[in-house]
Parts: C-alpha cells; structure tokens; sequence
C-alpha cells in the first residue's frame, strides 16, 4: 500500500501501516518452489479466515479457478465425494449473511457455519477447510435444507451471538486437549448417559439448525418436551436415551483465542427403545420407529472451563452413513 | 409360484430329501445352483430372519456382505432390529444362472409400513450378497410417495413368458438400460421400447399412464420422455442388472439417479420453458431398485422402490462409483 507521509500524520500511518501488513497477511501468497527461511510459512486467523472467504465467493461464482487448490486437494458434500465444482458449487446464489468462524492455525484448519442462498432458498452451510503451505488441501460442506424431514430453519439465523467471536481473556483459556474432553463430555453425556456431568455455563443455551432447543418455553408445548429447560437440566432428565451411538467425533477446529471447539459427527437412532423412563420416573414413547442418522456439525464455546453456548448444523442422514473422511 | 415353492419343500420333506446326501443336493451346492423355488424360499428365509431379529435364522456366508439404503451395516442392525411384520403384497424375481432372487414388498416398523425393495446373491444356499432400500413415509425426502396402502397386486409380474417368445438376457438388459439412457439428461430421445400401455410406480404412486391422474402422470411412459422433461436427471449412474428373470420377462436394476441441482430452467422438446422446482433445484441423488416386466420386446410394467440420498452417494456395490 502507497501512503504519501506528506499528507498523513505519523501515528495515522501507523494505523494504516498496521492494515496494509494485515491485509498482506490475509492475502497470502504461494510459497516459492525452493524452501526460504525468510517466507513466512504460517496461515494465521485473517489468512486462515481469507482463504474462506475467497473458497465460499468462489462457490457463489460457480468458479473454482482462481482458488488456490493443493493438486490431491478432497473435497466433501454431506458426507459425500465430489469434484470441485460440482454440487454445492453449481446452485450456491448469495454470499452469506450469518457469519461465524472459528480459526485454529495450529492445525491449518478453519470452519465456518452461516445462511447464504441456494438458487433463492436460504440454506445453513458449514464449511471446513484446511491449508497448507498456503494451498487449500481439505474442504468438507455440509448444508442443511429445508425440505421433507428436516429441522432447518435458516430464516432464524441473522445474528451470531457475540460469543463466538469475542476473545476469551488469556486466564479463562483452557488447554487444546481440556477443551475437547469438555466438548466430549456432553456427546458422552447424551449418549445413552454413558457420563452425568457436563460443565455448562448456568446461562448455556444451544441453537440446532436455527432452532434455540433450549430454554425455549414457546415450543415446550407437550408435557413430554425439554425444550424449555436449559442445558444442564436437559441432560439430567435423561431425555437423551433413543441416541444409540455419537460416533465418528471430529474435533476439527479448535479455536484457543475464542474458546471455540467445532466437532463433526453423527447421531445413531437404531429406534429399537420403544419406551423409556425418565430421571422423573415419566415414562416415555419413542415416537420414530425406523432407524435414521444425524449428521452433524456443532460448535461450542468454553470460556473458564465452561459450555457458554452450543451452535449446530443437523442434517437427517441415513442410518450409518459415513462422513467420507 | 408360491404355491409350487411350497408343494415343492413339502415334498423334499415328505421324501426326506433334505437330510440324505443324494445326487440332487450334491449339485445344489454348487454356485448358482438354486432353482427358482430355492432362491424364493431364501428370500422368505431372509423376511422371516429379519422380522424375528435374528440372522441366524438364513442360512448365510460368514462374510455376508448387507448393504440397507445404501450403507452397509452389519447383519441384525437397521431394519433387522426395528421390522415386525411383512404385508401381503409380494413380487418375486428369479434369476437361477446368477444365483440371484429379488424381492419387492411391504415391511411393517411399529405400525408404520415402509415399502422394501431386496436383492440377494445366494451361493451353496447360503446368502453371500444382500442388498436393501427401504422407502419410509418419513424419509421419503423430495421423492415421489405413493405410499405402501396403494400398492395392489399385479399378477402380471408372476406370469411366465411364452417359451417361444423369451427374450435373452442381452436383450433384456439392453431395454432396461435403454429406459436409464432415455432418461439421463432427457434429451426427447427413446433408447428403449415401451409397450404403448406401459404404466410406472414409484414408491406406491402411479406415476406414467395413472388412469386417474392428471397431468404428466396421466401420460404414457414413452409420451412422458418425449417430452424432454427429465432433463434435469444429470446422470443414471452405476447401473446394475442385478436380477435377470428370462421365464417371468423380468429386470431388476440397481442405480442411482444424481440431480445437480445446477439445471435451473430449460426448454422442452416443443419449445416450452420449463423452470426446475424444488427439489431438483438442489443437489441429491435418489437410490433406487427398478423393476421391468418385458412383453412382446417392450417395456410394459415398471416399478421402483427409491430412497432420497446425499448427492453423489456411491454405491458400497460398486468399487469405483462414477
């Protein structure tokens, strides 16, 4: 960036010095053919964040040339092999409006969950990626319709939680590894109750594909439903127990600065608990009676060792679908 | 059919066939070698197992291979632990030189009837390949759904070809195949014959040459493709012919139908702009078992059983889905 000092006062081309070289890191370049010492090697939150940015406007421009795809580079539509270019890639008609990301340098990994368009109709999509060397060599979409048997509801979707992109202050940050076994502990807690505790937050709230199914009192409407309570007292009434098998857990991204933890995974209803009883005693009727998979997407943040808030992607699968990774 | 089947065991029991290391038995062990009475009474083996949550009750190869809606699962999980009954409609395939017999029926899951398409490789009696869709009301996605309660029977699938006017299994195969390239990316073009009452249906609903219909349903089949609508179909991939009945006139067909979704609007073959709508303006595939009944070198009868899947979904079948 050309700045004419004449014009500008010292501690403005400070300010616009510190942009250019932030913008220099977010365009990242192709390291040269020959090993450099002097190259700067790391893909760091805004090139991590860039590098989505650009793979997503290249979906909406039905054009992945300009990308800068490693030559093996996988790419995965709902838990399916595809060319790039195929898919997703022919019917995406907007860039998003909702917006979060979560940045992990350490792996060269990125995800991102949000609301654009698919040939008019709103979608929530999920994206991961991962860049190395400066080149694209994973990208992993799943994108949640709505359409017969499923939950979506994007239109729900305008603002992130301010959570998700607030930095979790330095003496509240917990390990990589502390921060997946607290991610872990609530799909071990939902699975038949394998584990009791979870360490929610007292103010956790979760959003399911634009749905908040927690504390939500406008849609516990049957004496049987859950959704008006929150995290915790949901997982205490042992609700969970038609949730046969989390399988495939992939703590994908984990964001230390922000306290983010982003896991893909599946949900296995084998649909053979007809009834089951509850912690009160209230026993209840498993309503589904066919076998049937999530798939999902679901991000946490942990601020002080605690689930703040859960966000998730659920797509309905079939029963036992793998995730092509 | 059924009938003779059962006369058929009644018979090896009453003559204690079953139990004396004849000649006859000798052979049936071999590859291939179960006739069209052994290869219904496995099918009914694998329903009965499957309803009773119990595999050991067919007769099966220690690496059976059990694939359902397209993911394989082991043997005893999906619907073997979740079927309590089986309906009375019915449709048997045979095809005794591959070894292979194909089943379409009505499956119950806790009073909610899904429709089942099968395919079984049986090798010395024993189940070596099993292949399964099920069509839940719930799962249905954007495919069409006529729903279990309107499948009626149609004697026309048991009745036996004429000897004399059979056709061979190249020529059966090629009409079959004909009927996926017509609709592949329909172009107007017909690559197969039809019988000029040809009627199709999909998951229950009469979809070509529906008296009752209106519209394209009211259509016959050839009539239908004529027009160019399935221009959307991107592709009729991994096509299988998995059950090739010469005596009945029968094909049954593993494929997969992929919609990219990207096909937005076209024209047809007179003209007419045609605007995509949901859900062919998405990406997804359909998974699907088909059935064709031959008469006279033509297509007659049609009938499918079609699961929504993730879009390009490859077949666990087939070693390099394209």
């Amino acid at each position: 960036m050309r700045i004419n000092r004449k014009l500008v006062s010292p501690a403005l081309a400070l300010i616009l010095a510190a942009f250019a070289s932030s913008i220099a890191r977010a365009q990242s370049s192709a390291p040269p053919a020959d090993y450099d010492p002097n190259f700067n090697y790391d893909c760091d939150r805004a090139c991590l964040n860039s590098f989505l940015d650009k793979l997503i406007a290249a979906m909406v421009k039905h054009d992945p040339s300009t990308l800068p795809l490693a030559r093996d580079v996988k790419y995965t539509e709902n838990g399916q092999v595809l060319k790039i270019g195929d898919g997703f890639w022919g019917t995406a008609s907007s860039l998003p409006t909702y917006k979060i990301y979560a940045d992990d340098p350490q792996a060269g990994q990125a995800m991102f969950m949000g609301v654009l368009q698919e040939n008019g109709a709103p979608v929530i999509f999920c994206l991961r990626l991962k860049v190395e060397l400066h080149q694209i060599t994973e990208i992993e979409a799943i994108i949640s319709r709505k359409e017969a048997g499923s939950i979506a509801r994007p239109e729900n979707l305008v603002t992130p939680n301010p959570l998700f992109s607030q930095a979790v202050p330095p003496e509240q940050r917990r390990s990589r590894q502390n921060m997946i076994a607290i991610a872990n502990s609530y799909f071990s807690a939902i699975e038949k109750g394998h584990a009791s505790y979870v360490p929610f937050d007292a103010n956790c709230n979760r959003i399911e594909s634009g749905v908040q199914t927690t504390n939500n009192k406008q849609l516990a409407t049957s004496p049987d439903s859950v959704l008006g309570l929150g995290c915790a007292d949901q997982i205490k009434t042992r609700n969970f127990q038609p949730d046969t098998l989390i399988r495939d857990r992939r703590f994908a991204v984990i964001d230390e600065e922000r306290g983010l933890v982003f896991v893909l995974g599946f949900f296995d209803h084998d649909a053979t608990l007809r009834t089951y009883t509850l912690a009160d005693g209230r026993t209840v009727k498993q309503t589904r009676t066919a076998p049937w998979t999530w798939e999902i997407a679901e991000m946490f943040k942990i601020q002080d060792g605690k689930i703040m808030r859960v966000e998730a992607l659920v797509n309905t699968g079939i029963y036992g679908m793998k995730s092509g990774w | 059919m059924r009938k003779s089947a059962i006369i058929f065991f009644a018979l090896a029991v009453l003559l204690g066939v079953s139990g004396l290391p004849n000649q006859a038995n000798a052979a049936r062990v071999k590859a291939g070698d179960c006739d069209r009475a052994c290869l219904n009474e496995m099918a009914d083996k694998f329903l009965a197992a499957v309803v009773a949550h119990d595999p050991s009750k067919l007769p099966h190869s220690a690496n059976v291979k059990y694939t359902e809606n397209n993911v394989q699962l082991q043997l005893g999980d999906g619907l073997w632990a979740t079927a309590t009954g089986i309906g009375a409609y019915k449709i048997y395939m045979d095809d005794p030189e591959q070894g292979s017999v194909g089943y379409f029926g009505v499956v119950d899951e806790d009073g909610h009837p899904g429709i089942l398409g099968m395919r079984m490789k049986v090798v010395a009696q024993k189940a070596t390949e099993i292949e399964v869709l099920v069509a839940r009301p719930e799962g249905a996605g954007g495919g069409p759904m006529g729903g279990a309660a309107n499948l009626k029977d149609k004697p026309i699938f048991s009745e036996d070809v004429p000897e004399t006017e059979r056709l061979s299994r190249d020529k059966l195969i090629e009409l079959a195949d004909g009927y996926f390239s017509t609709i592949q990316q329909n172009t107007g073009k017909i690559y197969t014959s039809f019988a000029d009452d040809c009627q199709r249906v999909e998951n229950g609903g009469i979809t070509a040459n529906n008296p009752n219909g209106t519209g394209v349903a009211k259509m016959g089949c050839e009539a239908q493709f004529k027009t160019g609508l399935l221009r959307f179909v991107t592709r009729c991939r991994d096509r299988r012919f998995v059950v090739v009945d010469r005596q009945k006139g029968l094909v049954l067909v593993s494929t997969f139908f992929d919609h990219s979704g990207s096909l937005t609007s076209f024209k047809l073959v007179d003209g007419t702009e045609f605007h995509v709508r949901p859900p062919f303006d998405r990406p997804f595939s359909f998974a699907i078992l088909e059935l064709f009944k031959m008469q006279h070198a033509k297509i007659r009868q049609i009938e499918a059983v079609i699961v929504t899947v993730p879009y390009h979904m490859p077949s666990p079948w087939v070693k390099s889905s394209k």
